[in-house]
């Protein structure tokens, strides 16, 4: 088990070497891509089983689940220094981590198994695989992470692989939009983070996880420095508003449905999105400890985030956009709670959340594929008879979503709801404390509406297109295979923190593991059994009546009835409709007033620096021009006449060689003469 | 009775000038030949006659006076095979012997 634990680093390095060995050979595999990197995935999830089952073995103490200062291994090297201070670089398993590791690869290896399939006959299939790897790869170094410095850099190669899977198919105008989208939107969020980083790093003079956990505490006593930390963890949650899409940044999400479907599955469930969830999760050291107003800050950003998205996807038409919107508002949810101090219920929403929204994503992809590539709901219905696997696992995935008791979304949204009951806040005023519950019950409602919305336009009723209804068909078995083995932790994996599990669980060390995270030392927000049901009784009667109004819209009310009743409810229908217009106010003030500046930047450029370049240059053509006229008429005129002095004393001189030899003689003759008379006269 | 010295020196100097005037009038290059060879006996006649009457009357130089004379001697054999090898070769190649058809050093 410990061989596991001290080779955790292979977790990371199998990914990267199957993602640069896909790239390598992308010619010889072609269409074989999904070889290596399955199987390599399918490794990496064992090797994070071996983990998670080495770090049960050995708990730690119940203070160290959430500051993990004693994780289970620890392996950095000195890095570099800054000024007198060392960075360290390195990797960590503690039981958050540990948990982590085989949600993420499970998800990617039953994604890799099901794009064999619906990827097939695709142009770019190693590129697609070298992109997933790169990208689990990522997420994992993420959560092995020991410091937030090498976080950031897992952080910004997933950007990078997002980008080139929702770019898959750059030939469409629509998924090179979406990529740059999202490539672009969540960077505005990372710069806020980078300063946080930089923040925290100028505070602290540490960042990893261990160091920061040992003197934040001490720092905050200081008010100067508490606020200078609270600024710091504020910027860093900027970053995670923009990784894990909440408002105002959220609007990348929706367009990065312009991927393949297994992309979407994967970064809407295993890694990207939950990055940023992670990440306030994993920093809450500082969350913990700096001015109660950031705290909030998080929890109203995702509590409204949450109900904002599920708005939104009361009305899509797209099933693909249905779900995306309500990765948004569960990923809101998620936020709220740790924001709320329910740093375990965020967590463990986080992984199941994974699970069967990673399920709900493939199961649409397989109604895709089964339709021909329709992605409308409109055009969809009966499917359950015709695609019975796909139905039955998207079942599955819907009651989670739904909240419907015993599926795990059940047990973990009853977890924040409860933390939002009892949430207490200094910052926050005694009447708006309440607000994060009813903001999260409402979207309990409208998620189980939605959710029945969808599920009962694409499963249920009549077909509404009939030729497509004829030709669908059901997935190959390589799809069909990674929604069942999904649909299992999505339906009992809510199980784990119930006393129910004490009779299944295989050891005492399981019940430690479990109670730790439960447990949490200054976070235990005891509920009372009382307060316990009549959360979870409002929680499902919410989710039942969602429900039932989904089913009742669309099943009982005639469309004509609905057309009237929207039709009186038009200006309500049409905002959120066209989404709140948010993508319109960001088109005129973030891209409009962009390009007005580069328009005026751009006049300036052509007439002023321009202009003054061309000024330069003209003067220099003129000076030249005055310099090539003294050059030819004073300088090479010297030269000239020094030339032309040589040339005529060569014309002189030359009459005096005559080739006549016997000339020469005489010549000779009479200077010998003469000089023998001089020499005799100068005597 | 010894012949005195005026008579060798003079007609060396008669031939030093007959064959100084025949060097510069005569065109043809191998009578310019002759006559400076003419002109380099009459060198000779004087180089001899001055170790004769000088040199050789001392009997310790008396051995090596006329060494001179026979280095003009050699030089002027070696000298005359070149310039017949000279005229040799400008007949053949320009079919003159007439030193003023020969005027390629003119500048």
């Amino acid at each position: 088990m410990d061989f596991f634990l001290n080779t955790a680093w292979v977790i990371a390095a199998l990914p990267l070497a199957v993602s640069a060995l896909i790239a390598m050979f992308a010619g010889v595999l072609r269409d074989r891509a999904w070889i290596p990197g399955t199987i390599g995935m399918l490794i990496t999830f064992l090797w994070s089983v071996g983990v998670l089952a080495a770090v049960i073995a050995q708990p730690s103490a119940a203070g160290d689940v959430m500051f993990n200062t004693v994780p289970a291994w620890k392996a950095s090297f000195h890095w570099a220094d800054f000024g007198p201070y060392e960075m360290h670089m390195g990797f960590q398993v503690d039981n958050l981590t540990a948990l982590m590791l085989p949600m993420i690869t499970l998800v990617s290896f039953a994604v890799q198994l099901y794009s064999s399939a619906y990827m097939h006959g695709d142009k770019r299939i190693p590129r697609f695989y070298s992109a997933l790897n790169l990208f689990t790869m990522g997420m994992l170094v993420l959560v092995l992470a020991d410091n937030l410095f090498l976080l950031l850099v897992a952080w910004e190669i997933m950007g990078l692989c997002s980008y080139l899977l929702i770019g898959h198919w750059y030939e469409q105008a629509w998924p090179r939009y979406g990529q740059i989208k999202a490539f672009l939107t969540t960077r505005v969020g990372d710069i806020g983070m980078m300063v946080g980083i930089f923040i925290v790093f100028f505070a602290a003079r540490d960042l990893t996880w261990a160091g920061l956990a040992e003197k934040v505490p001490a720092l905050v006593q200081d008010p100067a420095m508490a606020g200078l930390l609270a600024l710091g963890a504020f910027l860093i949650f900027t970053g995670a508003i923009g990784k894990s899409a909440q408002f105002p940044l959220h609007t990348w999400l929706p367009d990065a449905m312009a991927g393949p479907t297994p992309g979407s599955a994967i970064i809407h469930a295993a890694t990207m999105v939950a990055a940023g969830v992670y990440l306030v999760g994993r920093a809450f050291m500082i969350y913990g400890n700096v001015p109660a107003w950031v705290l909030a800050v998080v929890a109203f950003v995702g509590a409204f985030t949450s109900l904002f998205a599920a708005s939104i996807a009361t009305l899509r038409w797209d099933i693909k956009e249905v779900l995306a919107y309500s990765t948004i508002s569960q990923l809101g949810y998620m936020i709220m709670a740790i924001g709320l101090g329910g740093w375990t219920s965020g967590n463990f929403h986080l992984l199941t959340h994974a699970f069967f929204k990673a399920l709900l994503f493939l199961a649409a992809g397989s109604v895709i594929h089964a339709h021909h590539h329709n992605q409308l709901l409109h055009k969809m219905g009966g499917l359950r008879k015709k695609i019975p696997i796909t139905f039955w696992t998207w079942m599955v995935g819907y009651a989670a979503l739904a909240g419907v008791p015993g599926f795990s979304g059940f047990f973990s949204k009853d977890g924040l709801l409860a933390d939002a009951w009892v949430w207490s806040n200094p910052a926050v005023p005694a009447w708006a404390l309440k607000l994060p519950f009813i903001m999260a019950l409402t979207t309990a409602f409208l998620t189980a509406y939605y959710m029945t919305r969808a599920t009962y336009l694409a499963f249920f009723g009549q077909p509404r297109d009939a030729e497509l209804y004829e030709q669908a068909h059901e997935s190959p078995r390589a799809m069909t295979i990674p929604l069942v083995i999904l649909a299992v932790p999505a339906a009992l994996f809510g199980w784990l923190g119930t006393p129910l599990f004490h009779h299944f669980a295989p050891s005492a060390d399981w019940m430690v593991f479990i109670q730790n995270f439960l447990h949490l030392p200054g976070l235990d927000h005891h509920v009372d059994f009382s307060t316990e049901v009549m959360i979870t009784g409002m929680a499902t009667a919410a989710g039942l009546l969602g429900i039932f109004l989904g089913w009742y819209m669309y099943a009982v009310v005639r469309p004509e009835t609905r057309a009237s009743w929207i039709a009186r409810l038009k200006p309500v229908y049409t905002l959120i409709r066209n989404k709140y217009y948010v993508d319109e106010f960001y088109d005129l003030v973030a891209i409009r007033t962009t390009q007005a500046v580069s328009r005026a930047v751009n006049w300036f450029d052509i007439n002023v620096v321009d202009g003054l370049v061309n000024l330069t240059g003209t003067i220099s053509v003129y000076a030249s021009e005055a310099a090539a006229w003294f050059d030819k008429h004073v300088v090479d005129a010297l030269v000239t006449m020094w030339a032309d002095i040589a040339r005529g004393l060569g014309a002189f001189f030359r009459r005096l060689s005559t080739g006549y030899v016997q000339q020469y003689m005489f010549t000779f003759l009479v200077m010998l003469v003469a000089s023998v008379v001089l020499v005799q006269v100068i005597r | 009775m010894e012949l005195p010295i005026y008579y060798p020196l003079g007609l060396g100097a008669l031939l030093f000038g007959l064959g100084l005037w025949g060097a510069l009038t005569q065109k043809n290059a191998v009578r310019i030949l002759m006559f400076i060879e003419i002109m380099l006996n009459g060198v000779n006649l004087n180089l001899i006659t001055f170790s004769r009457y000088y040199w050789q009357t001392n009997p310790e130089t008396a051995a090596r006076a006329p060494i001179l004379t026979l280095f003009v001697m050699t030089v002027a054999a070696a000298e005359a095979s070149v310039g017949l090898a000279i005229i040799l070769s400008m007949v053949r190649n320009r079919g003159v012997v007439e030193v003023d058809k020969a005027t390629l050093l003119k500048g």
